[in-house]
């Protein structure tokens, strides 16, 4: 946890699934029954007019991009910069990625793993914790002896 | 129907560019907008249309007391920052076009050279917009976002470096031959550019922007008011791809090809001419990695092949596309783009400091990574 960083507000639309999941120390996206398309951001409906529901998935997933960042920054990330910010690919659906930071083992600071220590398709896998206080979020663990050996 | 040759821009006029400027936004917009009218030839009253991004801040009001405009009958805003100078110009020019007003001026004027004016760094505690899936986790800046996708373009097509540095020499070689640009009289070379320090890997201090103070503004008339040599609409797209995110773009099956790609497929449908035939372009380039995105979206390279061009066939004046002859967001002005604009008019009327010879059609475009727009502009005569 990092305090004073800028926070989510978790009362935006078609949210509430998302966040519960989040509670319960799971992952849940949208999913479309009709077409079969997972999505986020959360949204009204799916493209394809079908109704979404939330359905857990597996937190398994793949580094897609990322970028260390260094300074200057907001005040709250100045201590931990530079860092590493990745973008996850999960394994669920094309698209369906997340923004988040890249832990050895969770609970890890966010500036613990090094740009050296990443390949763009290694696997990730989410684990669940508190960015700030009430604020559940994904980390992704990176496991660095497992290359998918392909591009995503 | 199409706008093609039914409007001009008829005048240009900008603010002195700098960092630390006294004029208020209000006051350098009035300096603007003034001597836009004056290379028109028009007066104050006649100009019954305004245009302007939804970023700016002077109200439009104020500027009809200021300036002394006649009653107005067309105002408009076009969102979403950077994307939004093709946008503003497009839509006044759509409305000289139909009549709903005669005279129309479109603006930009920022202040921004101060540090505490970033955008980012006045970043709200909660986040109700889409901010919040990536903001909390230190993605904190639109160089960060942009970085997400350089990095990616270069696992699936190469590395892109050579080619951001060859941009910012090249543009930073163009605002040397330019007395109006920020880094007038500041030299570049490639050594200089690795050593810039790192701020989102990969994209290193100048493959940033500059924080620019200033305005810039032009005029728009029914074409059969201009000279007949005036500088002419050709074609107007504006584009917002499904499932795009601003700045954020991540969460679609192909990030790497964005709004661009089809605010392009609109723009080229709706002229006779290709990009072949385009002798100069003005890209958005509040970062270095939006030339290289856009030199493809536009249809200047292949996907994956817009290194080549900017490192091999050259985007100088011998090259094989002339880019941002002014030096650009990267070495002349940081205005969310509206600088770009007026010097493709420039370049049009044969009076830019770096001249593309003959130059008769020219391509302005909004930023990469939000829903955007372009234009494109060509000599009357």
């Amino acid at each position: 946890m990092i305090n004073g960083i800028p926070l989510p507000a978790r009362d935006g639309p078609f949210e509430e699934g998302f966040w519960a999941a989040l509670d319960r120390g799971v992952l849940a996206h949208q999913h479309c029954e009709a077409c079969a398309t997972w999505h986020f951001p959360p949204r009204w409906r799916c493209h394809c007019g079908g109704a979404l529901t939330y359905q857990e998935v597996s937190g398994a997933g793949t580094l897609w991009s990322w970028t260390e960042v260094h300074p200057p920054v907001l005040p709250a990330f100045a201590p931990f910069a530079p860092y590493v910010v990745g973008l996850v690919q999960l394994d669920e659906g094309e698209g369906l990625r997340m923004v988040g930071n890249l832990v050895v083992a969770s609970g890890d600071p966010i500036n613990r793993v090094r740009p050296e220590q990443l390949q763009i398709g290694m696997k990730v896998q989410a684990v669940i914790g508190e960015i700030a206080d009430g604020i559940p979020w994904p980390s992704w663990k990176i496991e660095p002896s497992i290359p998918t050996g392909e591009m995503p | 129907m199409t706008l093609s040759g039914k409007v001009a821009i008829a005048g240009i006029g900008q603010t002195r560019f700098g960092k630390g400027l006294e004029q208020s936004e209000r006051e350098l917009a009035c300096i603007a907008i003034d001597a836009a009218l004056r290379d028109a030839g028009i007066e104050p009253g006649t100009v019954d249309g305004l245009a302007c991004y939804t970023m700016e801040d002077t109200p439009d009001f104020e500027l009809v007391r200021d300036l002394g405009l006649g009653s107005i009958h067309y105002f408009a805003k076009i969102a979403h920052g950077g994307g939004a100078g093709p946008g503003a110009i497009g839509n006044a020019a759509m409305a000289v076009a139909t009549g709903q007003c005669r005279a129309a001026v479109v603006w930009r004027a920022r202040k921004r050279s101060g540090a505490a004016t970033r955008v980012w760094a006045r970043s709200s505690p909660v986040l109700e917009d889409h901010w919040k899936w990536s903001r909390p986790s230190g993605l904190l800046r639109p160089v960060d976002e942009v970085a997400m996708l350089a990095r990616r373009y270069m696992h699936e097509h190469g590395d892109i470096v050579p080619a951001l540095a060859e941009i910012a020499v090249t543009l930073r070689a163009y605002a040397n031959a330019n007395p109006a640009a920020t880094m007038y009289g500041k030299q570049m070379n490639h050594a200089d550019y690795h050593d810039s320090r790192m701020v989102a890997d990969p994209l290193r201090l100048f493959d940033n922007c500059l924080e620019s103070d200033g305005a810039a503004a032009l005029v728009l008339l029914p074409a059969d008011q201009a000279g007949k040599d005036a500088v002419l609409v050709e074609a107007f797209a504006q584009g917002m791809v499904p499932g795009h995110q601003s700045m954020s773009d991540f969460h679609r099956a192909d990030p790497l090809s964005g709004s661009s790609s089809v605010t392009a497929a609109k723009l080229w449908s709706m002229t006779r001419y290709t990009p072949a035939d385009v002798d100069v372009a003005q890209f958005y380039d509040a970062f270095s990695p939006l030339i290289l995105f856009s030199l493809e979206a536009y249809g200047f390279a292949a996907k994956g092949d817009g290194t080549r061009l900017i490192t091999e066939d050259g985007i100088g004046l011998t090259g094989r596309l002339p880019v941002n002859t002014a030096g650009g967001s990267l070495s002349e002005a940081y205005l969310h783009g509206f600088n770009l604009a007026l010097e493709a008019v420039r370049q049009l009327r044969g009076e830019a400091t770096t001249q593309v010879p003959n130059a008769r059609l020219a391509l302005v475009t909004g930023c990469d990574v939000t829903p955007n727009g372009a234009l494109l502009l060509r000599r009357g005569a």
